[in-house]
């Protein structure tokens, strides 16, 4: 198709939305994904100069969060049509939104992260409540988390436990759409979802508490947030079966 | 395919004595808030758009797709000369604004768009890029309405620009932001439908699908000038029923998208095919039906 460029974070989350319209619209019968993030100079100057980096380690949703690691990484998916009922782990919906409150920070009320995890649910023809766990975007920037959190919270009546993985791969950025969702599908059969690394103390602002130890999961459905510079949001959600 | 409802665009062909056009009081009165630290690019992506949606009704849900070979050409380049020549941090705004998506977000906010927000590259087809994916989401019922742009800016000085683009000596440059808002096809009140968009995986391939075209239907046909060096022969002279179309812009990537709004300015009947190569060997191609003349 393209390259979404630019190193926006949602990038290959929504690589992985036109992915999937490819195949439903019979453009395509199977679709590569490929998610490629390196380390560069330009990258780590300007989270440098945003204040954004951490500076020791990456503490998603935790009291003492202070900023971002970067990381670096390349991921591939290939997507393919199938039954509703094939076993496995099946990208079921999904959606994306653009949330026009500040270029670089959500907004803090959560409402257009609230609004794209809604609308991927209706997507995908789920209830808040069919959701067994959410894999967070989980910057553990001051400022997203308590976005995210706020999102989650007007979402849910009942927030479904939750992790990030950023604290263990660093923030790769343009293809971490495709690498955490790749784990996530990785993690699923294993029968075990891990705990939020680098969490360890709550913080009250944000009203949530993610994932301190491993979750025990079986088949259901999964939701996978991903939210980026200019607004960009998205979620995807992920059904898991025998 | 696609119905095109409305067209807006805005284009400049580089003086090479004057240098580059100052956008800034065009790009304000695009804008129905002042919007600061705002680089050349986001000024054009914002005068095209608001162009375009000028008096047309932009659902709610409409998506906003825009493709562009290099995005934020001249601020990427500002960013990376101060910091290799002069070791300098880049400022937040700017380092912001060297994110392909970051035009996206301010002609949404200009625009009071909140759904599909997509930034794409490929080439000189990256419009088509735009347009394909545009095309899926309105198939899958995602947006039900798209707001396509092109946007190419130059940079100075031209010889450096024409070497990054692939461009001969000399070679006329030009810019432009082309924006198109598309629909599901059936529209009474379109102004053309697209009807095929095609990815051809090589010039063979191109000519295969040139040869399916009805040959009793005359077909203008527009091709960049970097569209032109990419073939080894020309097309137009293999099939009767092809005649050229020349826009009369310069060479840009987004040349294809500004030679389909000029063609649909023209008041041209016949269906307009535009070609455009891909920096892979790919071509992909557009065929719009022009619905009369505007």
């Amino acid at each position: 198709m393209g390259r979404f460029k630019g190193a926006y974070c949602t990038a290959t989350a929504n690589a992985i939305l036109s992915a999937a319209a490819a195949i439903r619209t019979g453009v395509s019968d199977h679709a590569l994904v490929v998610g490629l993030e390196t380390r560069n100079d330009t990258t780590l100057a300007g989270f440098h100069g945003m204040q954004l980096l951490a500076q020791k380690n990456m503490r998603p949703f935790d009291r003492q969060r202070d900023g971002l690691v970067l990381g670096e990484g390349c991921g591939v998916m290939l997507l393919s049509k199938c039954e509703s009922d094939d076993p496995g782990v099946l990208l079921q919906g999904g959606a994306s939104n653009c949330d026009t409150f500040s270029i670089s920070a959500s907004n803090p009320d959560g409402s257009t992260i609230a609004a794209v995890m809604a609308d991927a649910l209706d997507r995908s023809g789920i209830a808040p409540s069919d959701i067994q766990a959410i894999k967070a975007h989980g910057t553990a920037t001051p400022l997203n988390d308590v976005g995210e959190a706020a999102g989650m919270r007007r979402a849910f009546d009942n927030v479904p436990p939750f992790f990030s993985l950023k604290a263990a791969l660093g923030h790769t950025l343009g293809s971490c759409g495709v690498m955490e969702t790749l784990l996530v599908a990785a993690a699923l059969p294993e029968g075990r979802l891990p705990a939020s690394a680098g969490f360890s103390e709550p913080d009250p602002g944000l009203g949530v508490v993610p994932m301190s130890k491993l979750l025990a999961v079986g088949p259901g459905h999964y939701l996978l947030n991903f939210f980026g510079f200019g607004g960009n949001n998205s979620s995807l959600i992920i059904r898991y079966q025998v | 395919m696609l119905d095109i409802i409305a067209i807006g665009d805005q284009y400049q062909t580089v003086d090479p004595d004057q240098g580059l056009a100052n956008l800034r009081a065009a790009a304000t009165a695009a804008c129905r808030e002042r919007f600061r630290r705002i680089d050349r690019f986001t000024q054009m992506a914002l005068i095209g758009s608001a162009q375009c949606i000028d008096g047309a009704d932009v659902k709610h849900d409409a998506g906003l797709y825009i493709g562009s070979r290099f995005a934020s050409l001249g601020n990427i380049t500002k960013v990376h000369e101060q910091m290799i020549c002069s070791g300098m941090v880049p400022k937040p705004a700017n380092f912001i604004n060297t994110l392909s998506n970051s035009a996206g977000y301010f002609v949404a906010r200009n625009l009071g768009l909140r759904h599909r927000n997509l930034f794409v590259s490929r080439g000189d087809a990256s419009v088509v890029a735009a347009l394909q994916l545009a095309a899926m989401d309105i198939g899958t019922g995602a947006v039900s309405q798209a707001l396509v742009g092109a946007v190419d800016e130059a940079v100075l000085p031209l010889e450096h620009h024409r070497f990054r683009l692939g461009l001969e000596t000399g070679t006329e440059v030009g810019e432009g932001s082309h924006w198109l808002l598309v629909a599901p096809e059936g529209r009474a009140d379109s102004l053309a439908s697209i009807t095929d968009m095609a990815t051809l995986v090589d010039e063979r391939a191109l000519d295969q699908w040139l040869n399916q075209l009805d040959p009793a239907t005359e077909y203008r046909v527009s091709l960049s000038p970097w569209t032109q060096q990419r073939m080894t022969s020309s097309c137009l002279q293999n099939w009767p029923m092809l005649k050229g179309f020349d826009p009369a812009l310069a060479a840009y990537p987004g040349h294809a998208a500004g030679a389909l709004i000029r063609y649909l300015q023209s008041g041209e009947n016949s269906p307009l095919i535009v070609i455009a190569a891909d920096t892979d060997g790919r071509f992909h191609a557009v065929v719009t039906w022009p619905k009369g003349e505007l």
